[in-house]
């Protein structure tokens, strides 16, 4: 996860940067806040994976990993199918259209993202 | 193998069928391919209306539609080209391919990639739906600046239909991103370090990292648009204290590297077939992947370009940035040009395409430097010289990227390969026709025709240019419909190819064709950047171990 660590320190880093650059070129408040919020996001990104994913070690960062590493149940197990995400999305789409047009719908749409999320993650268990 | 030794999962994934199989699919091919097949859905759409946009201009003082329709049409010609069939597309072949690519069975999160399919697919459909409405379509633009978006001007349901559904389109495509950079730095298989992966996947990182940081902002642009429409916001509205120019800081703040979230995956595709097809590995891999992130860096602080002629920006600062990122971009160029040189150049239709690429977007890119510069600026905007230069990059770019990327992955997709002869014949074409659209509209921007103008008097060369350029979209029409032909007829015919027609040099070219659903019956050993190469070829696969 090293380059992972990198690419999003150094991008965190360069979003700073051009924050501050911008802001005494500019003296613009929008941008700097926008591009401050950038840097902040990629450095919370990085802290994230130093802090709760150190311990990670992945075969796919070793150059001499084998194939076998990956072998076997304890890799996962993958959802071949399900009919909730599609659900889910119905029911999204409904509850924008109801926020803003029929509050009524709105909330019948809320509840019916929640009893599919619900659903989804019954489905999820093992 | 016969299908009764297939382990259960497999054969049960093959008895399935019908649209309901494709409904609650989680397989990432198949979401894949739902993508891309969605999104040239749109391409078709979206051309359709190019083409009532050429016929309207083609002579002056032309009233084939009126000044509504006129606004409606470009309006939604360039939100399905940008929103609804370019990123999508990237996205699709992101689906299909990162997980082979990498040597992954699926994306991280299969069910979350079958939800962003799902309410991109609605999304876009509630915004060509506006069509149908009482008051039409939105009308504002692909970018839809307040207040002319706002309640006052454009009342009708379609600009709220445009509103909600661009939102979802935004989520589905930040929820996309997330997955795509979890797979890619959780899900590789053992040996495929990051300086392993092919430079498509690397291009898919940076556009992922791009739209993470890009599209919040839209999001948040488009649900302060609807507050003021609707829950008494006043964000926008100089008269309550709002203001117009936070719209389009907010807006080009996506809008920009929205641009290069829509070419960077397609540079990716362009080095795998420059790659291929002049049969030598990638020159200058490291500077092909730092200058993707160099672009994707310098894109997110160049948004006020676009905003040169409001006065309220500083110019110095965009402009100096913008010019940076010519930097990066002559470095993919160097190394693109370095890949072909000596190498032994099989000359394809995906490697026409390429080329076809090169040309196109060089152009684009030059014109680009030049509108980078605000006295040009000033000159050019709002001018059809823009026009012609972001259809340079977009339509010369990354449309030709799309053919040379379905051209090249068909027979890994489908396991049949698309006719030769008749692609060729397709390239000339479009190549042809594309040009012949839009460099006319160079010299028409320069003579002053103005953009978004529903029709026009008859000055001196004005009728003329306009007239080549609906030549030229009539002939990209055609090799369209030849395109059309060739896929229908190749299969209908349905010649295998095998696995590897075109003796490619990454991962998913390992694999059947198409491939299993868990992708993969074996893997072969990933010592470099080139794993298929390497095992076909184990007496020269040293030389590129990285």
């Amino acid at each position: 996860m090293k380059i992972g660590v990198r690419l999003f320190l150094s991008s965190a880093i360069f979003g700073f940067a051009i924050a501050i650059a911008y802001w005494f070129t500019t003296y613009e408040v929008t941008g700097t806040l926008l591009l401050g919020i950038m840097g902040f996001a990629l450095s919370f990104v990085a802290g994230y994976i130093v802090v709760a994913e150190r311990e990670a070690r992945l075969a796919g960062d070793r150059k001499d990993g084998t194939n076998a590493e990956a072998a076997g149940e304890r890799v996962g197990t993958y959802a071949l199918r399900s009919k909730w995400p599609f659900g889910i999305a119905v029911a999204v789409a409904i509850l924008l259209l109801g926020a803003v047009f029929n509050a009524p719908l709105g909330i019948a749409a809320f509840l019916a993202v929640l009893a599919c999320l619900g659903l989804l993650i019954r489905e999820s268990r093992p | 193998m016969s299908e009764a030794a297939l382990p259960e999962p497999v054969t049960a994934a093959l008895a399935r069928r019908g649209i309901l199989s494709w409904i609650s699919t989680t397989d990432h091919k198949r979401i894949g391919i739902l993508y891309m097949c969605t999104a040239i859905g749109f391409f078709f759409t979206a051309g359709v209306m190019a083409l009532l946009i050429r016929a309207q201009l083609a002579v002056p003082n032309q009233s084939i539609v009126t000044s509504h329709q006129y606004a409606q049409l470009f309006t939604l010609h360039g939100t399905a080209m940008i929103f609804f069939f370019v990123v999508p597309f990237a996205f699709g072949l992101a689906n299909f391919l990162v997980p082979l690519q990498i040597g992954a069975p699926d994306m991280a999160f299969p069910r979350l990639n079958a939800f962003s399919y799902w309410i991109f697919l609605f999304g876009a459909l509630l915004v060509m739906s506006g069509a149908a409405t009482n008051g039409g379509a939105a009308a504002t633009g692909w970018y839809a600046y307040a207040p002319l978006s706002g309640i006052k001007i454009s009342a009708g349901l379609g600009q709220d239909l445009w509103i909600i559904g661009l939102l979802m389109a935004s989520i589905s495509s930040i929820l996309t991103a997330i997955n795509m950079v979890t797979t890619v730095f959780i899900y590789r298989a053992p040996g495929m370090t990051m300086w392993r992966i092919p430079i498509f996947t690397w291009e898919i990182v940076a556009t992922s990292l791009m739209v993470l940081m890009a599209f919040p902002s839209l999001a948040a642009d488009l649900s302060m648009l609807l507050i003021d429409r609707h829950f008494g916001g006043h964000f926008f509205d100089p008269a309550a204290g709002g203001s117009p120019v936070l719209y389009q800081h907010l807006f080009w703040f996506f809008g920009h590297p929205e641009v290069y979230i829509m070419i960077l995956p397609y540079f990716g595709v362009i080095t795998e077939i420059v790659s291929t097809f002049s049969r030598k590995p990638v020159f200058g891999y490291t500077g092909m992947v730092l200058s993707a992130f160099a672009i994707a860096g310098l894109s997110m602080g160049v948004w006020a370009h676009h905003m040169f002629t409001t006065g309220a920006v500083s110019d110095p600062f965009f402009s100096a940035v913008s010019f940076l990122i010519a930097v990066p971009t002559g470095i993919k160029f160097f190394n693109w040009i370095g890949t072909m040189w000596r190498g032994s150049i099989a000359f394809t239709t995906p490697m026409l395409f390429a080329i076809g690429f090169l040309l196109n977007f060089l152009i684009g890119g030059i014109t680009g430097v030049m509108v980078a510069s605000p006295p040009i600026d000033f000159h050019a905007e709002d001018s059809y010289f823009l026009v012609s230069h972001f259809h340079y990059v977009l339509g010369g770019g990354s449309l030709f990227a799309i053919f040379a990327a379905i051209f090249f992955w068909f027979p890994k997709v489908f396991g049949i390969k698309l006719n030769e002869a008749w692609g060729k014949t397709c390239f000339v074409l479009e190549f042809v026709g594309f040009n012949l659209t839009f460099f006319p509209m160079y010299f028409l921007g320069v003579m002053g025709m103005p953009r978004r103008v529903y029709t026009y008097p008859n000055l001196p060369g004005w009728g003329l240019l306009n007239s080549l350029a609906t030549l030229g979209a009539a002939i990209m029409a055609v090799g369209v419909i030849l395109f059309i032909a060739n896929v229908v007829a190749s299969v209908r015919r349905r010649e295998p190819v095998g696995d590897d027609p075109w003796g490619g040099f990454t991962l998913e070219w390992a694999t059947s064709s198409p491939p299993p659903e868990h992708n993969f019956d074996w893997l072969p050993p990933i010592r470099s950047e080139r794993p298929t190469f390497d095992y076909h070829h184990p007496e020269l696969g040293k030389e590129s171990a990285r």
